[in-house]
């Protein structure tokens, strides 16, 4: 890949979104919070919605291809590792920086991760031990392209040996996999105040589940962009394996999310204003891709595909945000909450980050094996 | 280069991961920990049938706690009755004067409840806080170590009546909330709003005491008979006595056990999570590579 023309227009344009974040930043860490719409009633907003509770589960990707890949033996799905390592990466490091300018004392980044100031009894002190962890974890497993690229032979095949990759794999499934819950466990310290029709006790599996839905569906659609960008062959047989995981997934998530709801007697809440909400979610982020994906003959087709994934990603996302920002407050206060540009300029300075990022590391790191680079 | 585990290396590597158990045992250890006696710890009652709205408890919080009379946050000015100083709690105004107007025998009445920090017995937002910033002490009053602070905002997030609240004006803000006056608590002096209180509507003294004080007001009558905070959120230091329902009072309706518990019910679940992911993967690896073996 040239430097050509839309590669330049390409960067230039998320440098600008980039730049223009950094302005909200900015204003964030001179003026305050005034320029947020943060306040006591909603102390959460967009930045940890989309930053950390979208981000994240957006970026379960990776340890399930691992587990795949590495603990139930399916080399073939081998070609699809280094990307999606890439993007989960890039998720998981945009998240801690989103979180460092969403704290009030971002200096104190660090006071977790101080000895004497430990708390094992927070759920918020496990999921940011379990970030952290999980980002070096995804760093080591990252060095081997690094090390390809650098020609540093010993290493690479050091750090490819089974023996190393195997270990290293499986803590970086349990990690995520404890973190992923715990994030949905974050939320059941508020019963009175998060609505019936999401809040649960088995929020922290829900999420997992939703996470792992969200997986499939992102490596389907980043495939799908990498193949037209990059002018690359789209892996359908592939995507049509994870198609059928997603299916059957997705098959247990509504499952259990309408047994729990029914268990619950929250059924009865369909019908109040915010019901609205959780139909949308509920009927075209998982169901509507759920019977896309039934028929054997649509999970072969890449349209198909590729349109339930960007239905279950909405899913996600809407499911996130509606946990978190629609949920809350219940009964209603009185107050409401929409982000400020200052907000959603943070959050596009993110993105665009990432977007960057995975851009340049796709033309300088060996990522996709079949196309060859300009120094390889 | 090919990673050959046998039985017995199997077996050594979950067994040392079995060993190492307790240690991942902190997880959900809160709860344990937390032993203090809920009797000995100091809080006080709130006579919302004795409390005339004066506002005395709310001007020596402020001076004690010197916090400014009125701030930039726009939720102090909104929507105020007549009767209300502050339209709620906030990181400057940590006690506030809530009036209520309803009908009581046939007549309009007004009542004043005093709002502040609860102090539960086992608070949410020590709880949550990961850096025990927010702190339960044995002598009761829940205090803030603002040199630990993240500023994370969960305790905002979790707490049930909404007590902490953070500077949200500023750029590096800190949470702001009553701490009953912990200093002058450990002097054995009684908090400042309680001092201030000249018609009788405040009691400070231990949990205990204050319960068998309630429980003797309500048995002459007049009183409803509820206290608030005996049960509410598995037990609070403040405790309120009225002589209306609580209900019309608009006083918060909250779950009658201790907060905390819904999440170490969640995280006590660990010490079983990791170590059965631990084998499964382990047993989902050699399985499949041996049936790999077998194919070949």
């Amino acid at each position: 890949m040239t430097a050509s023309k839309s590669f330049l227009i390409w960067t230039s344009a998320l440098i600008l979104v980039i730049a223009f974040g950094a302005y909200g930043a900015f204003l964030r860490l001179t003026v305050g919070f005034k320029v947020t719409a943060l306040n006591d009633y909603y102390p959460w907003g967009l930045w940890i919605a989309y930053d950390v509770l979208t981000g994240i589960a957006l970026a379960a990707g990776s340890f399930s291809l691992a587990f795949g890949v590495y603990i139930i033996n399916k080399k073939k799905f081998e070609p699809l590792l280094r990307p999606t390592l890439l993007t989960c990466l890039l998720a998981y490091l945009t998240t801690a920086l989103g979180l460092i300018i969403d704290i009030n004392q971002p200096a104190r980044f660090w006071h977790p991760m101080f000895p004497l100031f430990f708390q094992p009894h927070s759920v918020l002190f496990e999921v940011y031990w379990c970030i952290s962890l999980y980002i070096i974890i995804q760093l080591i497993e990252f060095s081997p392209i690094v090390a390809e690229k650098l020609r540093w032979k010993w290493f690479y095949s050091a750090m490819e040996s089974e023996k190393v990759m195997v270990p290293l794999v499986m803590v970086g499934i349990i990690v995520p996999t404890l973190h992923q819950s715990s994030l949905g466990g974050l939320f059941l310290i508020a019963p009175d105040k998060v609505h019936p029709l999401w809040y649960s006790p088995i929020l922290p599996i829900l999420f997992y589940i939703s996470a792992l839905a969200a997986a499939p569906a992102m490596i389907i659609i980043e495939s799908n962009i990498s193949s037209r960008v990059l002018n690359r062959g789209l892996e359908l047989d592939l995507l049509s394996s994870l198609g059928r995981a997603m299916r059957y997934i997705l098959l247990v998530y509504v499952a259990i999310r309408f047994v729990d709801l029914a268990a619950r007697g929250a059924l009865s809440y369909i019908g109040d204003a915010r019901s609205l909400f959780f139909l949308v979610e509920i009927l075209i982020g998982f169901i509507a891709p759920l019977l896309l994906l039934l028929p054997e003959k649509f999970v072969k087709s890449g349209k198909i595909l590729l349109l339930a994934s960007i239905l279950v990603v909405f899913g996600v996302i809407m499911n996130r945000f509606d946990v978190l920002l629609t949920a809350w407050l219940y009964p209603p206060s009185g107050a409401i909450y929409f982000p400020t540009w200052a907000e959603i300029s943070v959050t596009g300075m993110l993105v665009a980050l990432e977007a960057l990022a995975f851009t340049l590391a796709v033309k300088y790191l060996p990522i996709f094996p079949e196309i060859k680079r300009e120094h390889a | 280069m090919e990673w050959k585990l046998s039985r017995r290396e199997f077996l050594k590597s979950t067994g040392s991961f079995l060993v190492s158990l307790p240690l991942i045992n902190t997880f959900g250890s809160y709860s344990s920990s937390n032993k203090n006696d809920p009797d000995e710890m100091y809080g006080f009652l709130v006579d919302v049938s004795r409390c005339i709205g004066c506002g005395d408890c709310q001007a020596a919080c402020k001076i004690k706690n010197n916090l400014p009379v009125s701030s930039d946050l726009p939720y102090e000015r909104n929507e105020r009755s007549y009767w209300d100083n502050y339209s709620t709690l906030s990181a400057y105004t940590w006690t506030r004067i809530r009036s209520k107007k309803l009908v009581k025998d046939g007549k309009e009445i007004v009542r004043f409840i005093k709002e502040q920090c609860m102090h539960c017995i086992d608070p949410a937002c020590a709880s949550v806080c990961f850096v025990g910033a927010l702190y339960k002490t044995p002598e009761g009053p829940v205090i803030y170590r603002a040199d630990r602070c993240v500023g994370c905002r969960y305790c905002v997030y979790a707490c049930p009546w909404g007590v902490p609240k953070w500077q949200y004006d500023k750029p590096f803000p800190f949470i702001q909330k009553c701490d009953m006056c912990y200093d002058r608590v450990i002097e054995g002096k009684k908090p400042a709003c309680v001092e201030a209180c000249k018609v009788g509507a405040l009691t400070f003294g231990k949990r205990k005491e204050l319960i068998e004080e309630a429980k003797r007001r309500i048995s002459k009558g007049g009183y409803v008979n509820y206290i608030y905070g005996e049960e509410e959120a598995g037990g609070t230091c403040v405790l309120y006595i009225s002589d209306v329902p609580f209900d019309e009072l608009d006083f918060r309706k909250v779950m009658k056990f201790s907060y905390p518990e819904l999440t170490q019910a969640y995280l006590g679940n660990m010490p079983i999570v990791i170590p059965s992911l631990f084998v499964g993967l382990l047993g989902l690896y050699l399985y499949s590579r041996r049936r790999q073996e077998v194919k070949r």
